[in-house]
């Protein structure tokens, strides 16, 4: 266990070293939150709701689920071991008495830790100095339950971007599938726009895909809605972890012996 | 800390009949061959590293030697657990390489010259901390195996600058500690002196010679410098297409096949050589203008005919290099 708190340690100094990387950080949250108060100011002009939401709360809406959706920093994960593995340089990984995955796992939340450090440090400033009515529910139970989806959430799509990764080893290139996630995940988290916009009919089916857990759902518990979801939420989040925990392990072995490239 | 779970009296690495096969795209020319690509491709089997025997007994320090594309890294890849072999038998410490089990993993070391265990933005020390954990090293061991090898190295005022600000010669110095930290029954090096200036390379050779000799750490080299292998290794393997071509002493292999010394002369004058004295008749010019010639010569007279040169021309400086691999290579083959 220490091996893996030590990685995520140095996964965390490594980001603290950029000072202007840092700075940016903090800078480009207080800019996002500017985005919102002025785009959502207009949509709002003479308006007391919009799709049931109040101006208040559609802005903690955004500010929640750009938080929590960019806090996921499973995403560089596939680029990563595409590079190596074509660069020749994943074998480092390999040599080591660390599995892989866990690697990059560590290396996820090394660099989520620094992100909470500074985003929330000017998402706390920004709110308090403009005297934002920032709104979060009171309920435990949706506040638990939306961090407990959470945490499923982030382990899921760490999973999901290292499978993606592994397919390198299949593919030699993986950016089209990159691409087709990345287009699917921006509409399903609902990151684009709230999906309570969307059809009924849509919502359902996305409710079956990780996806819409990510992000989404915790963003609306979080302003104390949706609650009625949290149990569909668990099982499914649970299934595809579990499903990809099985997956993993052996795609890895299975491409790693098959490979015959230049590369790792 | 040193695993001594796995200990026999049969070579600490032993290969049977090792093969490793690659199937290669053969993409037909142009344009057309581009689009048949699409439909039907047509591959070729190469055989990286062919029905390979090898025994290495604990201790030993053995060099690899091949022009490019001999198989060396392949075979270091299988013999680490990077890659599986296509056939054969292979044991490394009584464990299989490619099933990668940490227990393994915890007994050897690999260096890359190219590849980096480091992490560029911290310091050598972080790194350090870090394989601490990842290879369960207790804190008093850690302590003494590090304090030794930054001794051994001098490199006590490094170990808190950022790794991207050393130099190359710095940088290997660190990787190799890093790799050694863990104290490993077995060391791979893959060309660990590649683009190294002269003094590094120099206080790297007496790193390695030292943790041979002190620790008893096996060792399997590849290097291109020929100097590398002549100074480290007691045994020499020379492969190429895979195949094995010769294993003995580094001695009978430099004694028996490397015939020549390139000395590559400059002179302080305009000058033209004669190569018509008796001395110079089995020598042969490489290159050569008005102020500089490169010569191969036999290397039983080398000293000879350099205590010519300085006597017949006013020689303004000598490079002496010893033949490169590919050319002794090349000669074990004719």
């Amino acid at each position: 266990m220490k091996k893996y708190v030590e990685l995520i340690k140095i996964n965390l100094k490594t980001q603290l070293i950029w000072r202007t990387d840092a700075f940016f950080s903090m800078i480009s949250v207080c800019a996002k939150m500017l985005f919102a108060y002025l785009l959502w100011g207009i949509i709002f002009e003479g308006k007391e709701t919009v799709a049931g939401f109040s101006y208040s709360m559609m802005i903690s809406y955004y500010v929640l689920n750009s938080f929590l959706s960019s806090m996921d920093m499973s995403g560089s994960i596939s680029y990563e071991m595409d590079d190596k593995i074509r660069n020749g340089s994943f074998s480092k990984y390999m040599i080591i008495p660390v599995l892989p995955q866990a690697y990059f796992l560590c290396q996820t939340i090394g660099k989520a830790l620094f992100y909470v450090l500074f985003t929330f440090t000017a998402s706390f400033i920004w709110i308090f100095i403009f005297k934002f009515d920032f709104f979060i529910t009171g309920n435990a139970y949706n506040v638990f339950s939306a961090l407990g989806i959470l945490l499923l959430g982030y382990f899921f799509m760490q999973q999901f971007h290292y499978y993606l990764g592994l397919l390198t080893f299949k593919f030699k290139n993986i950016f089209l599938f990159l691409m087709i996630k990345d287009n699917i995940f921006s509409l399903i988290s609902g990151a684009v726009i709230p999906l309570v916009l969307l059809p009924q009919e849509v919502i359902s089916v996305f409710k079956y895909l990780p996806f819409y857990y990510i992000s989404y759902l915790p963003t609306m518990l979080l302003l104390g809605r949706n609650t009625e979801e949290v149990p569909q939420a668990l099982v499914t989040m649970l299934v595809w972890v579990i499903l990809f925990a099985i997956l993993n392990p052996s795609t890895y072995k299975y491409y790693r012996t098959k490979f015959e490239g230049a590369g790792i | 800390m040193r695993y001594t779970s796995v200990i026999s009296a049969m070579p600490i690495i032993e290969t049977k009949d090792l093969t490793k096969t690659y199937k290669r795209y053969k993409k037909a020319e142009g344009l057309r061959g581009s689009l048949k690509g699409l439909i039907k491709r047509e591959y070729e089997v190469k055989n990286a590293v062919s029905s390979f025997d090898l025994g290495i007994e604990e201790g030993e320090f053995t060099g690899l030697i091949g022009p490019n594309g001999a198989g060396k890294t392949t075979l270091i890849k299988m013999l680490t657990g990077i890659i599986a072999p296509t056939s054969g038998t292979i044991s490394v410490m009584g464990y299989y390489p490619n099933k990668l089990e940490n227990a393994f993993k915890k007994q050897y070391a690999v260096v890359m010259g190219q590849k980096s265990q480091l992490f560029f933005e911290l310091t050598a020390n972080d790194t350090l901390s870090l394989f601490k954990e990842i290879y369960d090293i207790p804190k008093p061991e850690f302590e003494k195996s590090r304090d030794y090898f930054v001794e051994l190295f001098n490199v006590k005022d490094l170990m808190n600058v950022q790794v991207r600000n050393l130099s190359l010669g710095e940088r290997m110095k660190m990787e190799l500690i890093t790799a050694l930290l863990h104290n490993p029954r077995v060391l791979f090096l893959d060309e660990p002196t590649i683009g190294l200036d002269a003094i590094a390379v120099k206080q790297i050779r007496g790193f390695l010679k030292n943790v041979n000799e002190e620790k008893g750490t096996t060792v399997l080299l590849t290097s291109h410098y020929m100097e590398d292998i002549k100074q480290l290794c007691k045994r020499s393997i020379v492969i190429n297409n895979g195949k094995k071509i010769f294993d003995g002493t580094t001695e009978t292999l430099f004694t028996t096949y490397q015939k020549y010394k390139v000395l590559h002369i400059s002179f302080a004058d305009s000058t033209s050589m004669r190569m018509e004295d008796s001395l110079l008749k089995n020598c042969s010019i490489l290159e050569s203008d008005e102020y500089k010639v490169s010569l191969q010569v036999p290397k039983e007279s080398s000293s000879k005919i350099l205590d010519y040169l300085f006597k017949s021309y006013t020689v303004q400086d000598i490079v002496i290099e010893e033949e490169d691999i590919g050319t002794v290579v090349e000669r074990m083959y004719s």
